[in-house]
C-alpha cells in the first residue's frame, strides 16, 4: 500500500467513524459487564456447591458410609441406591462451568482438561465439606415443614423408596423380629432370620439405632444384614425420629 | 514528541484523555497489517476492507476497556481475529470448529526459539506464497508468528489458546509446509 493510498484508506475509516457517529463506550459499561460476569460465576459456583453437597448428603443419609461394612452385598446396595442422575447432572454442569471459565477468563492459557479437573476437584471437595455442615439438614427440614413435595423428592433417600436399606430406631424387639421406625416416621416390621448377618455379633435392643439391608416382602422387611449405628449419625437419627413423633402428637 | 513516534499504548492513553483525532495514527499503523492478516481468511479485497473497517469501529467503541499497561497489538489482532472468524462462519466458506481437541491436553513443547531466527526470513518468503494450501488452524499461527512477527505469548492472547498449543500448531504447520514443498519438489 503506497503512502497516498494508505492516507486515503485511513481517511475512509475516520469518515466512517464520523458518519456513523461512533462513540466510545463509557468505562462504567465495562465495569458493569465484568461485575455481572463475576456475579454469574459466583451464582453458578454456589449452585454447583449446593448440588454437590446434596449428592453427598443423599449418600450419607442412605447409609452410604456404613454399607461397605457388609462387604460385596453392601457395595451392590451402594451401586443400586447411588443418586446417579443427580451425580451425573452435577458432573455435566461442572464441566460446562469449567468450559465457560476457559472461554471467558484467562484460564484459556491452560489446557481445558486441566481447568476441568481443577474445577471438578475444588467443587467436589468443597461440596463434601459443606455437606458435613448442618446446611443440608436445615434445608431438608425446611422443605419437609413447608411440604415442598417436588424438592422433597431430591432429599428423600432412595433407600426408603427402593426398600433395600432401612435406617431408624428399634422398638418391640422380639426373637426373630423387631419394629423399626424410620426418620420419616414410618414403622416397618423387620424379620431377622438365621442367615441375617448381624455385624460385630450385634444383638438388637429397644431404642438402638440401626441400618438394615434386605428386601421388602409385602408388609414386612426380610433383613439380610443389621449394623448398629453409633456416634453423631445415631444422634441425628434419634433427633429426627423424635421430631416426627412430636409432629404426629401435635396433629 | 512527534505523535507518530509514540508507542501504541501512549497514543491510546492520549486518545482516552480526549485527543480522539489521534485514532488516525492507530488506523495508519494497523490497517495494512490487518488487511494482510485478512487475506488469510477471505478472498475478496472489498470484503477484507469492509471487515477491517468494522474492526476499527469496534476498537474505537471498546477503547476504554483496553488496559494501557498491556500491549495494544495482541488486543487489536484479537478483535480482528474474531471479526474474520465470524465473517467466515456467516459465509460458510470454511468450517470453523467450535471445539478444538488440540486445547484439551497439555503439550510439552518448548516456547519461542530465538536460535532459529536465521531461517525465519526464508520461512516468511515461502509462507507468503504457499499459505493458502494449509488448513486454517495452522495457517493463522504461522501468519502471526512469521509475517506479523508476534511472540508465542501474544499469539496465545489473540487466538485464546494455551501457549503449548500455539507451539504444537506452529510445529505441525511447519511440517505440513515441508510436506507440500517435498511434493512440489521445492527445496526449503
Amino acid at each position: 500500500m503506497n503512502p497516498t493510498e494508505g492516507q486515503r484508506e485511513t481517511e475512509k475509516v475516520m469518515k466512517a467513524l464520523r458518519e456513523r457517529h461512533v462513540a466510545m463506550r463509557p468505562r462504567w459499561y465495562f465495569v458493569l459487564r465484568t461485575v455481572l460476569l463475576v456475579l454469574l460465576f459466583v451464582v453458578i459456583a454456589a449452585y454447583l456447591l449446593f448440588h454437590t453437597s446434596l449428592v453427598y448428603h443423599r449418600i450419607q443419609r442412605g447409609g452410604g458410609g456404613l454399607l461397605p461394612s457388609f462387604g460385596w452385598q453392601g457395595i451392590q446396595k451402594i451401586v443400586f441406591l447411588f443418586p446417579w442422575i443427580l451425580a451425573i447432572l452435577g458432573m455435566l454442569l461442572i464441566v460446562l462451568f469449567a468450559l465457560l471459565m476457559s472461554r471467558k477468563t484467562r484460564a484459556f492459557r491452560l489446557p481445558i482438561l486441566t481447568t476441568v479437573l481443577t474445577v471438578l476437584v475444588l467443587i467436589t471437595g468443597l461440596g463434601v465439606v459443606i455437606a458435613m455442615t448442618p446446611l443440608q439438614d436445615a434445608v431438608h427440614r425446611f422443605v419437609e415443614k413447608n411440604h415442598l413435595t417436588a424438592v422433597d423428592q431430591l432429599y428423600r433417600s432412595a433407600s426408603d423408596e427402593q426398600g433395600q436399606v432401612l435406617i431408624g430406631t428399634l422398638s418391640r424387639v422380639q426373637p426373630g423380629r423387631f419394629t423399626l421406625t424410620t426418620r420419616e416416621g414410618m414403622s416397618v416390621e423387620v424379620i431377622v432370620a438365621e442367615s441375617t448377618k448381624c455385624l460385630e455379633h450385634y444383638v438388637p435392643k429397644n431404642d438402638d439405632t440401626v441400618l438394615v439391608i434386605g428386601k421388602r416382602q409385602g408388609n414386612v422387611f426380610a433383613a439380610e444384614g443389621v449394623e448398629k449405628i453409633e456416634g453423631l449419625f445415631h444422634e441425628d437419627i434419634m433427633e429426627e425420629v423424635r421430631e416426627h413423633q412430636l409432629g404426629l402428637e401435635e396433629e | 514528541m512527534d505523535d507518530h513516534a509514540q508507542s501504541d499504548e501512549e497514543v491510546v492513553r492520549r486518545i482516552l484523555e480526549g485527543n480522539t483525532e489521534l485514532f488516525s495514527i492507530l488506523v495508519e499503523r494497523y490497517q495494512p497489517k490487518l488487511l494482510r492478516y485478512g487475506q488469510r481468511f477471505l478472498a475478496t479485497k472489498e470484503h477484507i476492507e469492509d471487515v477491517v473497517q468494522e474492526v476499527f469501529i469496534k476498537v474505537y467503541e471498546n477503547l476504554r476497556s483496553f488496559n494501557t499497561a498491556r500491549r495494544f497489538s495482541p488486543w487489536i489482532y484479537r478483535i480482528a481475529h474474531n471479526a474474520f472468524v465470524n465473517t467466515l462462519r456467516e459465509r460458510r466458506r470454511e468450517a470453523v470448529p467450535f471445539f478444538d481437541p488440540d486445547v484439551l491436553f497439555p503439550h510439552p513443547v518448548a516456547p519461542d526459539n530465538p536460535e532459529k531466527d536465521a531461517s525465519k526470513t526464508e520461512m516468511k518468503r515461502v509462507l507468503d506464497q504457499n499459505l493458502n494450501e494449509l488448513p486454517g488452524k495452522y495457517r493463522e499461527p504461522l501468519v502471526l508468528f512469521y509475517l506479523e512477527e508476534l511472540s508465542y505469548d501474544e499469539i496465545s492472547e489473540i487466538l485464546r489458546l494455551p501457549i503449548s498449543t500455539v507451539g504444537v500448531r506452529l510445529n505441525r504447520g511447519r511440517s505440513l509446509l515441508k510436506k507440500i514443498f517435498d511434493l512440489k519438489g521445492i527445496d526449503l
